[in-house]
């Protein structure tokens, strides 16, 4: 089952290597947007190999679910045709891209050849439960209820200042989307 | 370990058992649909092919499968293609995490196991994983708009984008009374917990909370009163006007597929899951098929969902856009935070 | 109870293989007319010639509503790990100062939340 661990991480890594040159190269913007989105679910499921399953979930519901539709909406909704795009990617910045990728795959077959070959395999095993209350033997087991007793217990200050964070974002939103409406009326 | 005991082999063998269950559920489910929508209007359904037209599913989808195939000149052949394959997919990958049936202990041995729950993934994050595979759905809609080039498709589909996000939101925050109840994510937990302290929905949060997920939930698969993707009478089908033959029945089939997923998800959170009513608890406690019979109270239970699916878009207009965005924002979210106060005074004073 | 992800994988491949199968399938069996009509594959409109194409621009409101799901969705996956280890919180006896410190927080957001109410930014333009 280890070994299954080691080719899923392997696996994901080439997907998200190939989907991060897929952002950078293709010519429509809509696509290279859904190469991020591909690249952020391979990144969860990386985590997810990795063993930080709630880490997994929230990439996939903050970053794919929210964060990359806003980019598709507005890259979808300010006129985007083929024909914009012909003559973007000069010869001379491509062949120097096929040669990075071909570089950069290479160093992935090398760092799969070495950890295969060798007996270090990547660490999953973390500590992922610890007894809070022997008294009543009550255990707190799972990524999301350690990150929560770390979170509420001790980052408390952080935590409160993260909604302080998100009130300036959405009254940053407002504003922004206000002043520009007023300008075309 | 024989080959035949690999836990490969035996979640190939759980999937395909699911998919034939579900996609024969979803079939009949249209047949149900068509059926109640004509009786709702006073008129008989499908009664031509077989009795009570009772092979009009198989009938359609040869019909599907027969029709002349259009690919129109204008789309992004890709992205077209794609489109109806992430929301099958998405449909596909929903119902792995519901766990359809309590672990059983068969009185024989099946391929060298003994104890069988129906269900594919067991995740520790369940809920999550599925709010996070469904905010995937999203995409083969917007897709298929845009890759269409067509302005109703277009229109449909940012419609419909815009909608889903925004109910989202409450449907997201509308569960947290029940995992603060269950003090879990995974599914199968929370069945546990309810059958410990009884139904979530009878509880001061869960009422609510269940109120906010189910409103959400109809605007999630985009059902009536909130079709506005496909609003038939200004934006011919919406999303998917380019799509014709399978490529349409695959948007149709993941449709299906996720109420289908949704009417078992209600009743896992809110009405107990495989709970057997307190009368019979004694009458089946230590026999083996003694969770058979709660699994058939748990298909009931969504089956009522799924009724209701069909009386309430066969009983309500479509709401227009704004009154849809308003109803979103300035109702279900308020309603869903003020569950979240209420489920925590509620847990805490109790 | 770290849950293993290959059988997500499977049924991932296993989703993907039945809508590459069923599309192949059917356009292998579907009937094949030597010359489609001319006006078939082009785009879909009520009975008019079609005119422009589908890459226009949209009203701001959309983006503001993603901008809005956003910064509320944030907020919602930070409600996760409070909700479910709240129990356990109450067992060792500090519920109430976790319960306190998470209505804080959504309090805050509330003042953003009526904020957002009071400019308007959420009102659709009503066509009465």
């Amino acid at each position: 089952m280890e070994n299954i661990r080691e080719i899923l991480f392997f696996l994901f890594a080439f997907v998200m290597m190939g989907a991060s040159f897929g952002v950078i190269l293709h010519k429509n913007p809509v696509k290279s947007a859904l190469f991020l989105v591909v690249f952020f679910v391979s990144l969860a499921s990386l985590y997810g190999v990795l063993g930080a399953e709630f880490l997994a979930v929230l990439q996939v519901l903050v970053y794919v679910g929210a964060i990359m539709v806003l980019f598709l909406f507005v890259i979808m909704l300010i006129a985007v045709r083929d024909e914009n795009f012909e003559n973007i990617g000069a010869n001379k910045g491509k062949t120097m891209v096929v040669f990075l990728l071909v570089l950069a795959f290479t160093m992935q077959f090398a760092a799969l050849a070495s950890v295969l070959s060798s007996d270090d395999k990547i660490n999953t095993k973390t500590e992922y439960s610890k007894t809070i209350d022997s008294a009543q033997n009550l255990t707190i087991e799972g990524n999301a209820e350690v990150l929560s007793f770390h979170l509420f217990e001790k980052y408390i200050l952080p935590f409160e200042l993260i909604s302080i964070v998100l009130l300036i974002g959405v009254i940053g939103a407002v504003v922004i989307a206000k002043k520009n409406r007023r300008r075309l009326e | 370990m024989e080959w035949y005991q690999s836990e490969i082999l035996w979640s190939l063998i759980k999937i395909l058992v699911l998919f034939f269950l579900i996609i024969t559920g979803a079939g009949y489910y249209t047949l149900m649909e068509r059926k109640g929508a004509g009786y709702f209007q006073l008129r008989y359904g499908p009664n031509r092919a077989g009795i009570w037209g009772i092979f009009q599913p198989l009938a359609d989808g040869i019909k599907f499968l027969l029709k002349q195939e259009t690919l129109p000149k204008h789309v992004d052949v890709y992205l077209f293609l794609l489109a109806p394959a992430i929301s099958v997919i998405t449909a596909v990958l929903l119902w792995s995490t519901i766990p359809f049936t309590p672990l059983i202990d068969l009185p024989f041995e099946v391929l060298g196991k003994s104890q069988v729950a129906l269900q594919v993934l067991n995740p520790g994050s369940g809920i999550l994983l599925l709010f996070a595979i469904s905010s995937l759905s999203v995409y083969g809609v917007m897709l298929a708009g845009w890759s269409s080039n067509n302005k109703y498709s277009l229109l449909g589909a940012v419609r419909s984008t815009a909608q889903m996000i925004s109910y989202e939101l409450s449907l997201s925050l509308s569960i947290i009374g029940v995992i603060m109840m269950a003090g879990h994510f995974d599914l199968y937990r929370i069945i546990e917990a309810q059958n410990e302290n009884g139904w979530f929905f009878l509880s001061v949060p869960g009422f609510l909370g269940f109120f906010v997920f189910i409103v959400a939930l109809f605007a999630e698969t985009n059902r009536l009163p909130f079709d506005l993707a496909e609003a038939e009478s200004e934006l011919v089908v919406g999303f998917h006007t380019e799509y014709g033959a399978f490529k349409f029945a695959l948007f149709f089939v993941a449709e299906y597929m996720n109420m289908i997923t949704v009417s078992f998800l209600t009743v896992i959170l809110f009405f107990g899951g495989w709970n057997i009513p307190f009368f019979l608890r004694d009458m089946v406690s230590g026999m083996w098929w003694g969770p058979l019979v709660g699994v058939l109270f748990f298909v009931f239970k969504a089956m009522f969902f799924m009724f209701l699916f069909i009386w309430v878009r066969w009983s309500l207009p479509r709401f227009r856009y704004d009154q849809l965005m308003n109803i979103g924002w300035k109702y279900l979210l308020p309603m869903a935070l003020i569950q979240i106060f209420m489920a925590g005074i509620y847990l805490y004073l109790k | 109870m770290i849950t293993e992800i290959w059988p997500i994988i499977i049924q991932f491949l296993f989703g993907l293989g039945f809508a590459a199968l069923i599309l192949t399938a059917a356009h292998i069996i579907r009937p094949k007319r030597r010359k489609p009509a001319d006006s078939h594959p082009e785009t879909f409109e009520c009975g008019i010639p079609f005119s422009g194409d589908a890459r226009g621009m949209f009203n701001i409101q959309f983006y503001i509503v993603a901008m809005l799901f956003i910064l509320f969705d944030i907020e919602a996956v930070f409600l996760y790990p409070w909700a479910v280890s709240f129990l356990k919180f109450k067992a060792i006896g500090s519920a109430g100062f976790v319960l306190v410190e998470m209505f804080v927080f959504l309090i805050i957001l509330l003042l953003g939340y009526f904020y957002i109410i009071r400019k308007g930014a959420l009102d659709w333009e009503d066509p009465e």
